[in-house]
């Protein structure tokens, strides 16, 4: 080996790989094949005391937002809320099997805010400087007139078509907004691990309204050279669905006509453009240990999109110098009928990707630096390099900064264009005096780039970003990270850019926590295992112990000082017909009467609802439990015209969706009795209106028509008494229960001038352990709601059932059916999942309201 | 595809560099206590990292290290 040494020490790492992947003898004798198969067999245990265990797994839960600052419009304000971006992230994964792993993610972004549909000379006046109120909150202007002097230089207007000889060649974005909307992702990979590497394959789906795509990953590692060098690879391919509904009041003014059949209309009228992509990557990477204290990584990256690659919601302002209208130009100078285009973007990309990345660890201070580069380059004509730097610096105490700064830098893509002037019309029309025909002739697309865009992220600019992550680990196998950066984009950050275009500028924060559980050292440290969860569960405890998935504060931790984290998943849907109490309306009826004193236009035809809920429960004592459940609601509606109703534009043609974070639940549970599997604890607490509840409809038709449904507003906007009792019991494989508990609230109105109504809820259910770990459960469920006191102190539409406070609450009963896996031993013990379908079985409304389908409710919950 | 003149310098640069690292001292096995520190991991911080990528994906026009998987439209 020693005589070896010197040898190895000047061949390159590549080499040194290649040899690895070629036959070598065996050594000379057994005592020498058995020392080099303990050195090959030392980096695997080191791997393995790395994470603690050779079986992994971990479940990650991350919360965070992206907000955007204003955007200078040059003399604008703008009432639009700049752009905010929820994220949430939930995920779960570890070895199943010897050498099988698995790992099943969730995610969703729920955005929402102001978006640059355009760009245009400052005197188009596209944010509508000139709108009574001073302030730019209505739909823009994306058309009207251009006044160009002989040099193309645009000249100043007033907003009413006087021109004057100044010259303004100021760009400006124009910005629109959308109500929320929520994209969704699913991801589970499977993976094989094996000495030499692994293999993995994932897939998954991404859903959002107007865009849908399936994908498709294969990852895999090669270890080579003792581990010295890893080989990576990865193809993948995803296939995409557009389906976007143009924003309603843009449709007049949004030339379409280039994308042909692309374009179509709904049965509502709404004008739809459609297209579908495909994309392929390829990628290949080396990691080379360099040193005791250095690890290089190399990657290559080659990917391959085709199809509708466009952004369905841009568009691109086009002056025409029409030479019939050249009658209105300044002298010497043109006139620009400006009309918008939906931009185009080439039908296929080519990209490809180099970077390299080096780890150091200095021993001295314990410090690991990073520095990262990575060129791109595509045939769209964008060149990207992107530099970043980052210390992990632990600082005792289980807490580690890791402080970040990132470069980034682009050119603009060839097709990019903040407006264009083309010397044509923008459409002929001609008279036959002689047939009385008249005919139209459109703009010549051959006058015009092939492709043009002015979407600001094809621009050339640059952008700065900044921040750091303080992690701590709270033992237990329990980690905490809390991130924060600072991100800054500005034309003259780019590499030979200029501050010319800094009308794009702009600055963002995003901030999040994540908590991070490695299931194997959790289950290290509790190595008594076994459930922590009461309900007269001891020494026989079975899944039946647990209340069905539905059933909120059901149980109580037993062990002082455990911990409980619980994710809650909850959807419900209303759709079909109207009913008024539990009879089906006609639309008649509900034109006159669910309106009143006035018509209605329009009628809920769906309506979903999305919570996801955290629960976090710690046991000070054995009879004291505290409880508290951020929650994050998202909710979707769809309307329908009402044969014979007045015409609601709003209701029809607008998005109705909401989402956000909830109201936070805090509270007491409180053991009462606990003898002979049977239990009973007391739950008071309070939920804080940390929701929203004043929640807008889109502005739209160049008005605002105010407050959402009172249904779709993110929480009840007042301080809520949550008070409950709960029984359970079991015995043998049988397991039951009650609960009765309600929603009282506590103020008379909220911000927004109403209250919810209070809410008084009665169950039962019986539970029967099919095995050990998996139980069926059957609940009842009585509720009564109250309608809405009150009603909202602004302008709000009126139109529509939801709109009115009457027609909230009832009388219901349900069936629950569920089914609930508790595991008690291996990497995932502690942990219970239960799912659960409500079914509505008679329902009473006040009012008018829409069928109820049903509901889902899934948990997941760990206990330590 | 067409390469800038900057675009080619920096990654000539970049391909020396790693032709130079072939001159290191690979480390044995039983060297590498410092790659099994928490903060050298490859993917330490993988949450927070997941999400800004996720921000850089939606409001750069270049990314063509990251996976396909998903994304979304990122019409906003």
């Amino acid at each position: 080996m020693a005589a070896t040494e010197p040898q190895r020490r000047f061949e390159h790492p590549l080499v040194v790989a290649l040899r690895a992947l070629s036959p070598r003898p065996a050594p000379a004798s057994p005592c020498l094949r058995a020392l080099t198969h303990a050195a090959l067999a030392l980096p695997m245990l080191a791997s393995s005391l790395a994470h603690g265990s050779s079986i992994q797994g971990e479940s990650t839960l991350q919360i965070g937002r992206y907000q955007e600052g204003d955007r200078d419009l040059f003399g604008v304000t703008s009432a639009f809320e700049p752009i905010r971006v929820d994220f949430l992230e939930v995920g779960t994964g570890g070895t199943v099997a010897e050498s099988w792993r698995f790992d099943l993610q969730f995610t969703q972004d729920t955005w929402s805010g102001a978006t640059p549909i355009a760009i245009a000379p400052r005197p188009l006046q596209g944010n509508r400087p000139t709108a009574p109120d001073g302030v730019s909150g209505a739909t823009p202007f994306i058309e009207g007139s251009l006044y160009f002097d002989g040099n193309f230089s645009v000249l100043e207007t007033d907003g009413f078509g006087n021109w004057s000889a100044t010259v303004d060649d100021q760009l400006v974005h124009t910005i629109s907004s959308a109500s929320p909307e929520s994209r969704r992702q699913i991801e589970l990979s499977i993976g094989r691990d094996h000495p030499f590497g692994d293999l993995s394959l994932s897939g998954g789906a991404s859903l959002e309204p107007d865009f849908t795509s399936g994908f498709v990953d294969i990852d895999g590692t090669l270890e080579l050279d003792a581990q010295r060098t890893t080989l990576d690879f990865g193809f993948g391919y995803a296939h995409g669905s557009t389906d976007a509904t143009l924003d309603h009041d843009a449709v007049p003014y949004i030339d379409t006509r280039s994308y042909g059949s692309q374009v179509a209309f709904d049965s509502l009228g709404n004008k739809l453009v459609t297209g579908t992509r495909n994309d392929f990557r390829l990628r290949a990477g080396v990691t080379h240990l360099l040193d005791r204290q250095t690890r290089l990584e190399a990657t290559v990256a080659y990917g391959h999109a085709a199809g509708f690659l466009a952004n369905p919601y841009k568009v691109v302002e086009v002056a025409f110098l029409d030479p019939s209208q050249q009658f209105l130009a300044p002298p010497g100078g043109y006139y620009g009928d400006v009309r918008a285009l939906l931009e185009r973007r080439p039908d296929q990309r080519n990209e490809v990707g180099v970077g390299g990345r080096a780890t150091r660890y200095v021993a001295r201070t314990d410090t690991a630096l990073r520095l990262g580069y990575a060129f791109a380059w595509d045939d769209w004509g964008i060149d990207a390099h992107t530099f970043d730097f980052e210390i992990g610096q632990p600082l005792g105490l289980g807490f580690t900064l890791s402080p970040r700064i990132r470069y980034y830098s682009q050119n603009a893509a060839d097709f990019f264009y903040p407006y264009l002037v083309s010397p044509q019309a923008f459409q002929t029309i001609r008279f036959d005096p002689g047939s009385n025909s008249v005919s139209v002739s459109p703009w010549n697309p051959g006058l015009l780039p092939a492709d043009y865009s002015s979407d600001h992220r094809l621009a050339g600019f640059g952008t700065l970003s900044g921040g750091a992550s303080l992690g701590k680990d709270l033992g237990r196998g329990i980690g905490l990270s809390f991130s924060f950066d600072y991100y800054s984009r500005a034309a003259d950050y780019q590499i030979g850019g200029s501050s010319r275009n800094d009308y794009m500028d702009f600055d963002a924060y995003t901030i999040s926590g994540a908590l991070v559980i490695d299931l194997a050292a959790l289950s290290l440290a509790d190595p008594g295992g076994g459930s922590d969860h009461a309900s007269g569960a001891h020494g026989t405890d079975h899944s039946a112990a647990r209340p069905p998935a539905g059933v909120m504060v059901g149980h109580m931790l037993d062990r002082p000082g455990a911990f409980m984290l619980g994710y809650r998943y909850d959807y419900s849907l209303a759709s079909g017909e109207m009913l008024r109490s539990s009879t089906v309306v006609s639309d008649q009826e509900l034109v006159a009467r669910a309106c009143l004193p006035e018509l209605c236009g329009s009628a809920p035809q769906e309506m979903s609802m999305n919570m996801h809920m955290f629960e976090l429960m710690f046991a000070p004592t054995r009879w004291l439990n505290l409880m508290i459940m951020p929650q994050y609601v998202d909710m979707e509606m769809q309307l329908r015209p009402l044969t014979g109703g007045p015409v609601d534009v709003h209701s029809q043609h607008v998005e109705h969706s909401t989402g956000g974070w909830g109201d936070l639940p805090m509270l007491a549970l409180i053991r009462l009795f606990e003898a002979s599997g049977q239990h009973a604890h007391l739950g008071i607490g309070v939920s804080a209106p940390t929701g929203s509840v004043s929640e807008t409809m889109r502005i739209s038709h160049q008005d605002a028509p105010g407050y959402i449904h009172y249904g779709m507003q993110l929480g009840s906007g007042t301080w809520d008494l949550l008070p409950s009792l709960t029984y359970t019991g079991q015995h043998r494989r049988f397991g039951w229960g009650a609960q009765l508990d309600g929603v009282i609230r506590l103020e008379a109105e909220n911000d927004s001038g109403y209250a919810l109504g209070d809410r008084i809820r009665a169950q039962i259910w019986g539970g029967f352990a099919i095995t050990p770990w998996l139980s069926s459960t059957l609940r009842g469920v009585y509720t009564w709601q109250d309608a809405i006191h009150g009603a909202y102190d602004g302008i709000h539409p009126t139109s529509s059932p939801p709109d009115h406070p009457t027609n909230y609450g009832g009388l219901f009963w349900d069936v629950g059916f569920g089914l609930r896996a508790t595991v008690s031993e291996g990497l995932f013990r502690n942990q219970s999942i239960g799912l659960e379908w409500v079914q509505p079985v008679a329902t009473h409304f006040n009012g008018f309201q829409l069928e109820r389908v049903g509901s889902f409710v899934a948990t997941v919950d760990l206990s330590f | 595809m067409r390469l800038r003149s900057h675009s080619r310098l920096v990654l000539g640069a970049a391909l020396v560099a790693w032709l130079a690292s072939g001159c290191a001292s690979p480390p044995e096995p039983w060297q590498r206590s410092a790659f099994a520190r928490p903060h050298m991991a490859p993917g330490v911080d993988a949450p927070s990292k997941r999400l800004r990528t996720h921000v850089f994906q939606s409001r750069e026009g270049s990314t063509p290290l990251e996976r396909s998987g998903g994304g979304g439209c990122g019409c906003y």
